[in-house]
């Protein structure tokens, strides 16, 4: 139902991350909306939440000079560990949301520099690390409950049927 | 009827398996010409909303109250780094003039380097990486190879190129590799970038002196680069008698997190030095 709505929203957020978070540093780190559009869907829709993995990776590649599918790789990760684990560890609480776009965040740049480094990227994982992925997650915990609400309105007009409570 | 867990896994499964495919058609360069019409698609979204967040970023960073100060501060600063760079070219003239003269017999001619404006209208959104993306692209002339400068120096190389943009791995890139040339000591070594955002000067003969606050230029080797382009300063020098060579730690001139417009020579033909590699005397 609000399938469509899925490649420009995740197009939009694609062009706001290279245009305008990129440039706007916390440390050597600045929010990701794509991955966390793609953690917050996850927890709503896991299967979905698969394919929006695999567009936003492919949207944030077109704009990275980077080899082509790494970060939809990345994202694919998150997704499928979401999906994995969903209905079983968390309720949909603003906690539970918190800790998962921290640890989603945390597991989408181990992959990341996992693949960089196997396409022969020469990287400090430990700097890395420290000034860009634990400011990444802060930021994207931090604004991870917002955009889950967001997103969550977008899911109930696609499945109306649900209760708040419900989902 | 399948169990929604093992369906799940099995779409994971298949998207993942999608994803590594679309990577191995990447490496082979098929998904070239898709990522040029999706590029071309949002050139234009993506200069004017780039255009727009530095206005406001200036409007808010700004100290109104003494905008005159800061313009004239701004003026004279681009006349300093104007003069700072003259003088590093004059010095690197006047230095190869001195090693030269007996060999050269007239004045080495220096080509005039040809330069479009671009506007830098994105960044990586991969956080682990160094690119920028231009507003200028093939149909305005740009190549693959061309360099990319500054009013401060150095700035990177063109690496993709689509009809309306282009994409410029940045020196500092951990992936970015420049011949160079510490302009005092004379020594020749190569630059690499760094996670950190320093460069790291790597074979750098030991019987050389370097010494902190030297400057650092393309040495043009290799013919990736022009020569004589300022790069940035010898911060720390890393020198063990057991090595074969010494190291340093290069400051770029250029803070790279604030670059907004830059220049892109285009009079200049990386030399592909790649068949040479492979003969034998």
């Amino acid at each position: 139902m609000i399938w469509f709505l899925a490649v420009p929203l995740l197009a939009l957020l694609a062009l706001l991350q290279s245009t305008i978070f990129r440039q706007i540093l916390f440390l050597d780190g600045s929010l990701d909306l794509l991955l966390l559009a793609v953690i917050c869907w996850s927890m709503l829709r896991p299967e979905e939440g698969l394919v929006w993995a695999l567009l936003a990776g492919l949207l944030a590649d077109l704009f990275s000079g980077g080899p082509f599918g790494v970060t939809a790789i990345a994202y694919l990760l998150v997704a499928i560990g979401i999906g994995a684990l969903h209905g079983r560890l968390w309720t949909h609480s603003p906690m539970a949301v918190m800790a998962i776009a921290l640890f989603g965040t945390v597991i989408a740049h181990l992959a990341s520099i996992a693949m960089l480094i196997l396409f022969g990227h020469s990287l400090e994982v430990g700097y890395l690390l420290t000034y860009v992925t634990l400011p990444t997650a802060f930021l994207n915990t931090i604004c991870s409950v917002p955009v889950y609400l967001i997103l969550r309105r977008l899911h109930f007009i696609g499945a109306p049927v649900l209760t708040e409570e419900e989902a | 009827m399948i169990n929604p867990r093992r369906r799940f896994l099995l779409l994971g499964l298949a998207l993942l398996l999608t994803a590594v495919g679309l990577v191995i058609l990447g490496q082979v360069g098929v998904i070239a010409p898709v990522q040029d019409l999706a590029l071309r698609g949002v050139t234009g979204a993506q200069h004017s909303l780039s255009t727009a967040f530095f206005n406001i970023r200036d409007f808010f960073t700004a100290p109104r109250n003494l905008q005159e100060l800061i313009q004239r501060n701004n003026q004279l600063e681009a006349q300093v780094a104007q003069l700072e760079a003259e003088v590093v070219t004059l010095q690197e003239q006047a230095s190869e003039a001195d090693a030269l003269r007996a060999l050269l017999g007239a004045a080495r001619q220096q080509p005039e380097n040809s330069y479009l404006v671009a506007q830098v209208i994105g960044r990586d959104t991969n956080p682990f990486l160094h690119y920028l993306i231009l507003d200028q692209g093939s149909d305005a002339g740009i190549r693959r190879g061309m360099p990319v400068v500054n009013e401060k120096g150095l700035v990177g190389r063109i690496t993709e190129v689509s009809a309306t943009a282009s994409k410029v791995q940045l020196i500092i890139d951990p992936n970015s590799v420049i011949n160079a040339r510490i302009q005092e000591s004379r020594a020749e070594g190569i630059l690499q970038g760094q996670s950190t955002g320093t460069l790291q000067m790597i074979y750098i003969p030991q019987d050389v002196t370097v010494t902190v606050g030297e400057i650092v230029v393309t040495s043009g080797l290799g013919g990736g680069f022009p020569p004589e382009i300022l790069v940035g300063r010898v911060i720390s020098v890393h020198r063990r008698d057991y090595e074969l060579y010494q190291t340093a730690v290069i400051e770029p001139r250029n803070d790279f997190s604030r670059l907004e417009m830059v220049l892109i020579i285009t009079n200049f033909e990386p030399v592909q030095i790649g068949p040479l590699q492979g003969t034998t005397p």
